[in-house]
């Protein structure tokens, strides 16, 4: 009876601390981390932190830019919340992002004509169409021949970077451009306008919708409940009677949609058209974003905020201090390593505790 | 013989072997290295992280060394030190596996295109002088495919090394202790296999190859590093292991498969041939070989039970 209460305690409060515990070990751990990178590299970590979240929070420029960059980080990890949870690993955000970019770029001047209510949902829709149709030979594969979708995926990224090589320098590109190959631009009424009184496209709204979408997706729908299922045990999904093909290709296809969904946005919101080096890391950058927030689509939102300005902060601080913003990108590799740390230790720590209780 | 034919083609043939080779290197040897790594349940998905710094560390220390010997032991140290820290996370710690993977993944690149303007800045990059080939004398002399026998020293290491590693797993005690491992973990470890040890051993193989494959890049394929010069080949090698079903013998097969899909695209590039199909096109032959490969090979591959999952002694 003392031991059964006593585990009881222990479980009961590691599951309210349990979320909260990892992200900030992987957060503070990545930053110490950094901080002895730094210093060996002869910078001041202080220095760099501060000119980091200065720069992102407290210029104007800055916290607009860090809003905007939120959007795909957003929309993109919202989605491989999906598939992660279903225990699929989709690594080719990337070139599901190119795809939809593409698709979205060209209804955007090809249905030129149209009114703004119509091109702006019919660019975005295009933009899913394109992520989607990008990850489904994946899709298929693994769930008729369970071949490795991370291995494939990854593949699909490097063959979209040459067919947007492809298409940007030859069927696309817009001959009036002449000094730089570039696609033609899609027009004024398919960019997405700002929200009233403020400096940010409506990007923002459908990406906050979009997160609120997927949090009751998971959390009450029957789809969510499945998705869970899957992931947390194939078995166990197929003695319950799932249909575990159609799960698989359903939630890659719901996080490619969203990968698809980020290229149309940004296209639309923010570069109009398509230069061939355009190669987002949004993916990449999005994934460590999925632990942190521990799968809660909620949580997806200040985290995505948090490695906006983690981005936007370096690359400005990058001006101010010299520090080539690839820093970035290892703090966020540092943060997944030890977030993976972290729950194991976790995870270790609970059976001990067990075993003596 | 050669007289009778377009000397366009004979070029594009003698490019199209002499690079196959070359370009089924680095694959083959982080390939060898996940087969061991794979057999024994470990899926190494950081195999591309450690190519990168291992090019780069390679790079940096052969450059300033002025040595390629100093370059390799580098860049297979980095790759060891890089598997003895993904051992203590997936292996000690019993840490997610994809999720460590994937954090090397991205670190690398930041960690390496940081490093690069860290020490040399906006300088133009130090050259190494390109590497001597080998030639196998009068193999090398043959029209055309005597390219196959006018390599560097590494691309003939890499496939001496396919029979004993295809001799290691299959035919020792320590390659049956490795298979057992992925196999069941629970009845090597009753047998007496020391599993951590011998998950930490194979990280350190799986690194060291990783590695040898990284310095391959930037010491042999090319002399300098450049930002993500890896550009999937980890995820390839992974793929490969895969469709090679962890025989070291496939392995060779498949990474030539590879090797021959890069260097056509190559030889395409470099002498202008078939105008027609665009460069970009060509560009994507490998990674589409890669999918092809595992579509036809790899369907239904029985995967090593244990694969991905740390081992943990129930009590």
């Amino acid at each position: 009876m003392k031991s059964g209460t006593l585990r009881g305690a222990i479980l009961s409060s590691t599951s309210i601390l349990r979320p909260a515990l990892s992200t900030i070990a992987a957060i503070v751990g990545a930053l110490v981390a950094g901080a002895m990178i730094l210093i060996s590299i002869g910078f001041n970590p202080g220095e760099v932190y501060y000119t980091v979240f200065h720069e992102a929070w407290y210029t104007e420029f800055g916290i607009r830019k860090v809003l905007i960059e939120t959007l795909p980080l957003l929309i993109i990890a919202s989605g491989l919340l999906v598939c992660f949870r279903a225990g699929l690993w989709n690594v080719g955000v990337q070139g599901q992002m190119i795809v939809g970019g593409l698709f979205a770029n060209v209804v955007g001047y090809v249905l030129g004509p149209l009114p703004s209510l119509l091109i702006i949902p019919l660019m975005l829709m295009a933009g899913m169409v394109g992520g989607m149709l990008w990850v489904l030979p994946s899709a298929v594969m693994k769930a008729r021949w369970d071949l490795n979708e991370i291995v494939t995926t990854l593949m699909m990224n490097f063959i979209a970077i040459d067919l947007e090589l492809y298409l940007v320098k030859g069927p696309l590109r817009d001959p009036k451009i002449s000094t730089h190959p570039m696609t033609t631009p899609v027009v004024a009424t398919a960019e997405l306008p700002k929200i009233p009184g403020t400096q940010v496209h409506i990007g923002l709204l459908i990406a906050l919708g979009l997160s609120v979408v997927i949090y009751l997706l998971m959390s009450r729908t029957a789809l969510g409940y499945q998705f869970r299922v899957l992931g947390f045990n194939i078995n166990a999904a197929r003695y319950a009677g799932l249909p575990i093909s159609r799960l698989i290709v359903m939630s890659l296809l719901v996080s490619a949609a969203t990968g698809g969904l980020a290229g149309a946005v940004q296209v639309a919101g923010v570069m109009r058209n398509i230069d061939p080096e355009w190669v987002p890391f949004y993916g990449f950058e999005a994934f460590p974003l999925v632990f942190l927030a521990n799968f809660n689509a909620l949580a997806i939102i200040p985290f995505s905020f948090l490695f906006s300005s983690f981005l936007v902060g370096g690359d400005l601080m990058h001006r101010a201090v010299g520090l080539p913003i690839f820093f970035i990108d290892v703090l966020l590799g540092l943060m997944l390593i030890f977030f993976g740390a972290a729950e194991a230790v976790r995870h270790l720590q609970l059976k001990w505790r067990r075993r003596k209780g | 013989m050669s007289e009778v034919i377009d000397p366009i083609i004979v070029m594009f043939l003698t490019f199209f072997f002499g690079s196959m080779l070359r370009s089924a290197t680095p694959i083959l040897l982080t390939a060898l290295g996940e087969t061991y790594g794979e057999s024994a349940g470990v899926l190494n998905l950081g195999a591309e992280g450690m190519m990168l710094i291992a090019a780069f560390t390679a790079f940096v220390a052969g450059v300033t060394a002025n040595s390629v010997l100093v370059g390799l032991l580098a860049g297979m140290g980095t790759g060891m030190l890089v598997g003895l820290i993904v051992a203590f996370l997936v292996v000690t710690l019993q840490a997610d596996q994809i999720v460590v993977g994937v954090g090397f993944d991205i670190a690398a690149v930041g960690l390496t295109s940081l490093g690069l303007r860290v020490i040399y800045g906006t300088a133009q990059l130090p050259l190494l002088p390109p590497r001597e080939t080998i030639n196998i004398a009068p193999l090398s002399s043959i029209p055309i495919v005597g390219a196959l026998f006018d390599q560097p020293f590494m691309v003939y290491l890499a496939i001496l090394l396919v029979p004993i590693f295809y001799y290691g797993l299959y035919r020792t005690r320590f390659g049956l202790k490795v298979r057992t491992l992925g196999e069941n973990p629970m009845v090597a470890d009753t047998a007496g296999v020391n599993v951590f040890l011998l998950r930490y051993v194979i990280l350190l193989l799986v690194g060291a190859m990783a590695g040898l494959a990284g310095t391959y890049l930037s010491l042999f394929q090319v002399s300098f590093f450049r930002d993500n010069m890896t550009q999937g080949r980890g995820f390839i090698a992974i793929g490969v292991t895969m469709f090679a079903r962890w025989n070291p013998v496939n392995v060779l097969f498949a990474s030539l498969l590879y090797g021959g899909a890069e260097s056509l695209a190559g030889g395409v590039q470099a002498l202008g041939f078939l105008r027609t199909i665009p460069n970009e096109v060509v560009l994507m032959l490998p990674y589409i070989f890669t999918i092809a490969g595992l579509v036809a090979l790899a369907r239904r591959a029985r995967l090593p039970p244990a694969l991905a999952r740390p081992y943990r002694r129930e009590l």
